[in-house]
């Protein structure tokens, strides 16, 4: 069964509610956002204008408008709000009556979200997908007085906030729900809306939840025990063991600290029997703050830290302190092992040197892990139907944990950790004997590592715990993260990039260095990767599996040429670069990459010469070059620049400055977007990009685009030859500009040096207007200025900056 | 030398460039009911009008193609009469009337239709297509500052605060303000009429009519706070803000300049004897000061001392460079924009001198006052003033 789901209702625009509409709108869904009817004027402002009908729906409209303002933005670009429709429950239920997927998204009261259910089921369509987003209410309390008809294709979709950012998905079926429906849905929400779909139970809070906040809890727990503050518990709670930089309670406070404790509240009410119930009251100092209304983010920021201003008027973030009940400055307890931990990059090697030692730190680390392997391997068969890897899954998705339970369990060593947990006699499921091993190949094994995840998992049934084989989906590759000449797959390969054949005669150029920065490696495998293609391949498809596809190029490498002087390696390398790119661009074949993360500098570049673009929606791509000092050399000017001449090449008399400005100001102010549908909008991108909102699944379907270009008969393009470029009048026309910005002090006169640097390439040179030029001499401008700049103090000031501190110097 | 005469100096409101009510209106028909009303007022046959001289700043696009002729012709003016535009950017409408009295004066014409037009709406500043020049930009970067950055000059060399710019605007809001109140531009401002074209129903268009009436641009409700909240335009830690900035506006102003002879055998009302008219040069990057340097000249041309004027339209390009003009040459600052100035009132560029002109001399013969100047400054650094002696 597969689904086709074009118009979809929300109902509640609450804070999930219109975030989830506007992640639907991004996939070209039409969203009909409702909820109750108001007759009052409205009070916001940008209200003011709404007539007849529309002022009922003004909470959908007030939502609508919220989403323009929070941060980090829901909204990919404003333009997907055109998708959204708002309305109200008085007026609107009829829609609900064309559309292939209801989402109830109300305030979590059962009350509530029983009737709601009542009155969707008059207006909805038989078989259509109905469900609801709750954290903490039993979908069989939901469900129970419904029609069976109804409850049939009812069941629970828990989207995490921010929805746009979190992968994960929990889906939470009842004894009716029709399983075969549910796997339609899930099906179209990781293909359509990128999400990562975790099967949980119909029991309290659901997984991510039950665990996330119970693993904190414990913490709260143990920190008053080891006398341990607010700062330091976060300061070993967070990225020090691979969970969320927000750590305990400083998540707490983004949270809520009311909602925070009315989750514990849940699960202590709901699940007489959970193991560690006394854990999950509030203590009482907590009780407290919640009661003088500090409730962190929501109420001022004051919470369990406090933002304030020292006598400077500069922010600071203050500690509550329970014992006297005010907020003081921050003291992060320091510990022994902290700079032998400081110097283990890996996470686990780093939590395997604190658990070395004994202090009140390394207790508290060693008890918060402790007490979750604990409290998940309890409740895995009652949550999770026994599956390790939905837990994991879930608390890595929901709560940026860098490894789930058990993947962490097992990576410290299944045996060692459990040895340590029975000698402490921490409570155990019957199952949990030594010797198990939870995933194969084991997690940060080369093995692993190599794959990208595991081939098995273990499956505990009635206390029976065994390893059974996990899915592989059809669209995922397991691109090597490293050189890898065991693959079979690998066609070519050396310390930088691999080409990785893909099966059905395309080939994949995966890049691998660090941060996968473009380097003489990669330039000198993707030459070879053209040639290998040509002979043995159909098409040649640039991705990979890491969360950034490329930051740029190597900046170090650059500076170390500049500091030897060696203006002819820098001259060698745009070369091979430039000639790369130009081979990739010219194929015989189609060529399509796939930008996700990062994707900056040399990174974007490469993305502009390939035929076709397969981009995640979270793609942040930008021309950065300028905050180096330097500008786009590899092409990427070049590109710009043909682009804006081919636009302007459809208008008699037409004048291509506008193109060009446009071109001038992105690469000038290094311009990143905020996604890939703002890349296209911004004119970094093509047109002809495609967005997908799942990032897992752009290789596969850069892969399909290019069959279909091999099975249409692929035309290859030819090089630019007739551009009839603006010259020196345009660039004397930018330097006008440039000059009153230097003297408005908007930028500085190196600003202005680059700028004019990039102006002469994208004015096609400084010869006279109307001079024709063709595609070389533009790659030939880009190589020249590139070494001009290098040889400029104030350009390798820029980029030592850049490589200390990660910040641009504007120097 | 002969004496030339203003006659029946009317003008249209000014509107708000980019959102006003002429925001859609050509600037050749808006000139063109002006030059119909000025026509119209006087009373003369026009087929006496030798030529139709009209300033414009950008005289491009929509103000383009010689527009005082498009203009005239539109107005219904006969086919005899020729037209020609003239560019002396935010003095054009004062520059062609200086130019008809010149023509008066010297004998060569007895009646010249001079004016000014400008759309900032449809036509932007600098125009369309700006093209740099390498010799400049090698040689003379600051003929290309752009005008708010020779305003910083201006504060920085002269000492104007920013307190004392954001007053300056408030006060030029507020006489604006009571004098639009109290209908002083009544006389001298002419309502246009407008429409605007959109999507209607069934492909067809809906027109929308409407009348511009009064000026656009005061605002009741400028308070000093708001003003100095507002963040320098220009220059990062400057002083000079949108608010205390002259608008960006639309408008057109007429007026007939005739010989004495042609004023008695027509029985005309003349409103004001031209008495001189001066431009002067400054360094570019200091603009607005060039009044400064034209204002002893036109004085010495009219052959009267600054004390004798009763009245001053100084237009307001920057709040900074009026205050340096006020304070450098003594000027009683009470007797400057009585009815407030361009902060408030905006800046049509091309038609500011013609509209200042109009201003002047309705506002003199309400106070009964004998001699007034308009004056401003000009891009690239000049400045221009005229001095006119009421009747």
């Amino acid at each position: 069964m597969s689904l086709k789901i074009r118009r979809a209702a929300v109902l509640g625009a609450g804070v999930m509610g219109a975030q989830i509409a506007a992640h639907l709108a991004a996939a070209g869904v039409k969203v009909h956002l409702l909820d109750l009817a108001g007759n009052e004027p409205p009070q916001d402002k940008n209200l003011a204008k709404l007539v007849g009908k529309n002022v009922r729906s003004q909470r959908a409209f007030l939502a609508i408008e919220n989403l323009k303002q929070l941060k980090p933005s829901p909204l990919y670009t404003p333009g997907v709000l055109t998708n959204i429709v708002p309305g109200n429950f008085d007026d609107d239920m009829s829609v609900l009556a064309d559309c292939d997927w209801i989402l109830e998204a109300v305030v979590e009261r059962l009350d509530i979200k029983r009737s709601i259910h009542k009155r969707i089921a008059e207006y909805a369509r038989p078989h259509v997908p109905v469900t609801t987003n709750t954290s903490g209410i039993s979908l069989e309390d939901i469900a129970k007085e419904q029609p069976e008809e109804y409850q049939q294709r009812f069941f629970g979709t828990h989207f995490f906030n921010p929805p746009r950012y979190m992968r994960l998905l929990e889906t939470i079926p009842h004894a009716c729900t029709d399983a075969k429906l549910q796997s339609a849905l899930e099906t179209w929400i990781v293909e359509r809306l990128g999400k990562g779909i975790v099967h949980a139970n119909d029991t309290v809070n659901f997984i991510a939840n039950r665990i996330g906040v119970f693993a904190s809890q414990a913490v709260i727990h143990h920190m008053d025990e080891l006398k341990l503050n607010i700062e330091t518990v976060d300061n070993l709670t967070g990225p020090l063991i691979g969970r969320a930089k927000s750590a305990t309670l400083r998540t707490a406070d983004v949270v809520g600290l009311d909602t925070f404790a009315a989750v514990a509240r849940n699960t202590y009410e709901k699940a007489p029997n959970d193991p560690y119930r006394d854990w999950l009251q509030t203590p009482k100092w907590m009780q407290e703050l919640i009661e003088t209304g500090a409730l962190g983010q929501k109420t001022n920021s004051v919470g369990f830290y406090k933002k304030d201003k020292d006598a400077k008027g500069n922010t600071v973030i203050l500690a509550y302190r329970p014992e006297s009940k005010t907020y003081v400055e921050q003291q992060v307890k320091s510990f022994p092992w902290e700079a032998d931990a400081e110097k283990e990059r890996d996470t686990i090697k780093r939590i395997q040197v604190i658990l070395k030692h004994k202090d009140e730190g390394a207790q508290l680390v060693w008890r918060t892990l402790r007490d979750t392997f604990s409290y998940a391997s309890l409740l895995l068969e009652d949550i999770a139907s026994g599956s390790v890897q939905s837990v994991d899954n879930a608390l890595s998705w929901g709560f940026g944990w860098e490894m789930g339970p058990f993947a962490l369990w097992q990576a410290l060593g299944y045996d060692e950790v459990l040895a340590r947990l029975t000698q402490e006699k921490v409570k155990l499921p019957t199952w949990a004997k030594p010797g198990l091993k939870f995933y194969d190949p084991a997690p940060g094994s080369k093995e692993w590592v190599a794959y990208g995840g595991p081939v098995s998992e273990l499956k505990v049934h009635t206390g029976h715990a065994k390893l059974v084989p996990l899915p592989q989906p059809d669209y995922a590759y397991h691109l090597p993260s490293r050189e890898n000449k065991e693959d079979k797959r690998t066609v070519l390969s050396n310390r930088s990039a691999s080409l990785v054949d893909i099966g059905d005669g395309v080939a994949c150029l995966v890049f691998h260095s660090k941060m996968n920065s473009l380097d003489e490696s990669i330039t000198e495998l993707m030459h070879k990767s053209v040639a290998k293609v040509k002979t043995d391949f159909d098409a040649l498809v640039i991705g990979n599996d890491a969360p950034n596809f490329s930051a740029g190029a190597n900046i170090k490498m650059i500076l170390d040429a500049i500091h030897a002087k060696k203006w002819s390696d820098i001259d060698t390398f745009l070369r091979a670069f430039q000639g790369s790119l130009q081979e990739v661009k010219f194929a015989p074949f189609p060529t399509v990459s796939c930008p996700a993360g990062l994707v900056l500098g040399g990174g974007c570049e490469v993305t502009l010469h390939t035929t076709l673009r397969v981009a995640a929606a979270e793609t942040y791509a930008g021309l950065v070059e300028a905050g180096v000092g330097l500008i786009p050399a590899g092409g990427g000017t070049k590109e710009l620049a043909l682009r804006a001449y081919e636009i302007n090449s459809f208008a008699e008399k037409g004048d291509p400055s506008a193109f060009l400005q446009r071109a001038f100001l992105l690469i000038g102010m290094a311009r990143v977007s905020a996604s890939a549908f703002e890349a296209v909008e911004m004119g970094l991108l093509p047109q002809t990009t495609q967005i997908s909102l799942s990032r897992e699944h752009i290789v596969h379907r850069a892969k399909r685009a290019a069959l279909t270009m091999v099975a249409d008969g692929y035309v290859p393009r030819t090089p630019a030859s007739q551009v009839k470029v603006v010259g020196d009048p345009g660039i004397q026309t930018f330097r006008m500009a440039l000059y009153n910005m230097v003297e408005g002090r908007q930028i500085s006169a190196y600003d202005a040096e680059v700028a004019t640097k990039m102006a002469t390439v994208l004015c096609g040179g400084e010869v006279d207007a109307g001079t024709t030029v063709n595609e070389q001499y533009f790659l030939d401008l880009e190589r020249r200025v590139f070494i001009e700049l290098c040889q400029q103090q104030q350009t390798a000031d820029r980029i030592e900056h850049m490589l200390k501190t990660g910040k641009p110097l504007r120097n | 030398m002969k004496t030339a005469y203003i006659v029946s100096p009317l003008r249209s409101p000014v509107g708000k460039a980019g959102r006003g009510g002429f925001r859609t209106k050509r600037p050749d028909d808006l000139a063109a009911d002006v030059i119909r009303a000025v026509v119209g007022q006087s009373g003369i046959d026009p087929h006496l009008i030798e030529d139709v001289i009209l300033g414009c700043a950008m005289p491009e696009g929509d103000q383009g193609m010689n527009i005082a002729r498009f203009a005239l012709l539109l107005a219904g003016l006969p086919e005899s009469v020729p037209g020609v535009t003239v560019n002396r950017f935010c003095s054009s409408g004062l520059q062609t009337i200086a130019m008809a009295a010149s023509q008066v004066r010297a004998g060569d014409a007895d009646c010249i239709l001079a004016g000014g037009v400008e759309s900032m709406s449809l036509v932007p500043m600098m125009g369309f297509k700006p093209v740099g020049s390498r010799t400049v930009n090698d040689h003379h970067p600051d003929f290309y500052l752009g005008m708010g950055l020779t305003a910083e000059n201006v504060a920085k060399d002269y000492r104007i605060s920013r307190a004392d710019q954001d007053q300056f605007a408030l006060e030029s809001h507020m006489k604006a303000v009571t004098a639009l109140e109290k209908g002083w531009f009544k006389d001298e401002t002419l309502p246009i009429k407008v429409s605007y074209r959109s999507p209607g129903e069934n492909g067809s268009v809906r027109i929308d009519e409407g009348l511009v009436a009064a000026d656009e641009g005061p605002r009741a409700d400028s308070t000093l706070a708001a003003l100095a909240k507002l963040k320098p335009a220009f220059l990062q830690g400057g002083s000079v803000t949108a608010g205390n900035t002259s608008q960006m506006s639309d408008g057109a102003a007429m007026a007939l300049v005739c010989s004495e002879e042609f004023v008695r055998k027509h029985n005309l009302k003349p409103m004001a004897r031209f008495a001189g008219f001066s431009v002067a040069g400054v360094p570019p990057r200091i603009m607005g000061i060039g009044p400064v340097e034209a204002i002893p000249r036109a004085l010495k041309k009219a052959g009267i001392t600054l004390d004798k004027i009763d009245r001053f339209e100084l237009n307001e390009a920057f709040a900074s460079q009026a205050l340096a003009v006020i304070r450098t040459l003594g000027l009683d600052p009470s007797k400057v924009n009585p009815t407030g100035g361009a902060i408030a009132l905006g800046h049509p560029l091309g038609a500011t001198g013609g509209k200042l002109v109009a201003t002047l001399l309705h506002g003199m013969r309400r106070e009964r006052q004998k001699y007034g100047m308009v004056s401003m400054c000009i891009g690239t650094g000049m400045g221009a003033a005229g001095v006119f002696e009421l009747l």
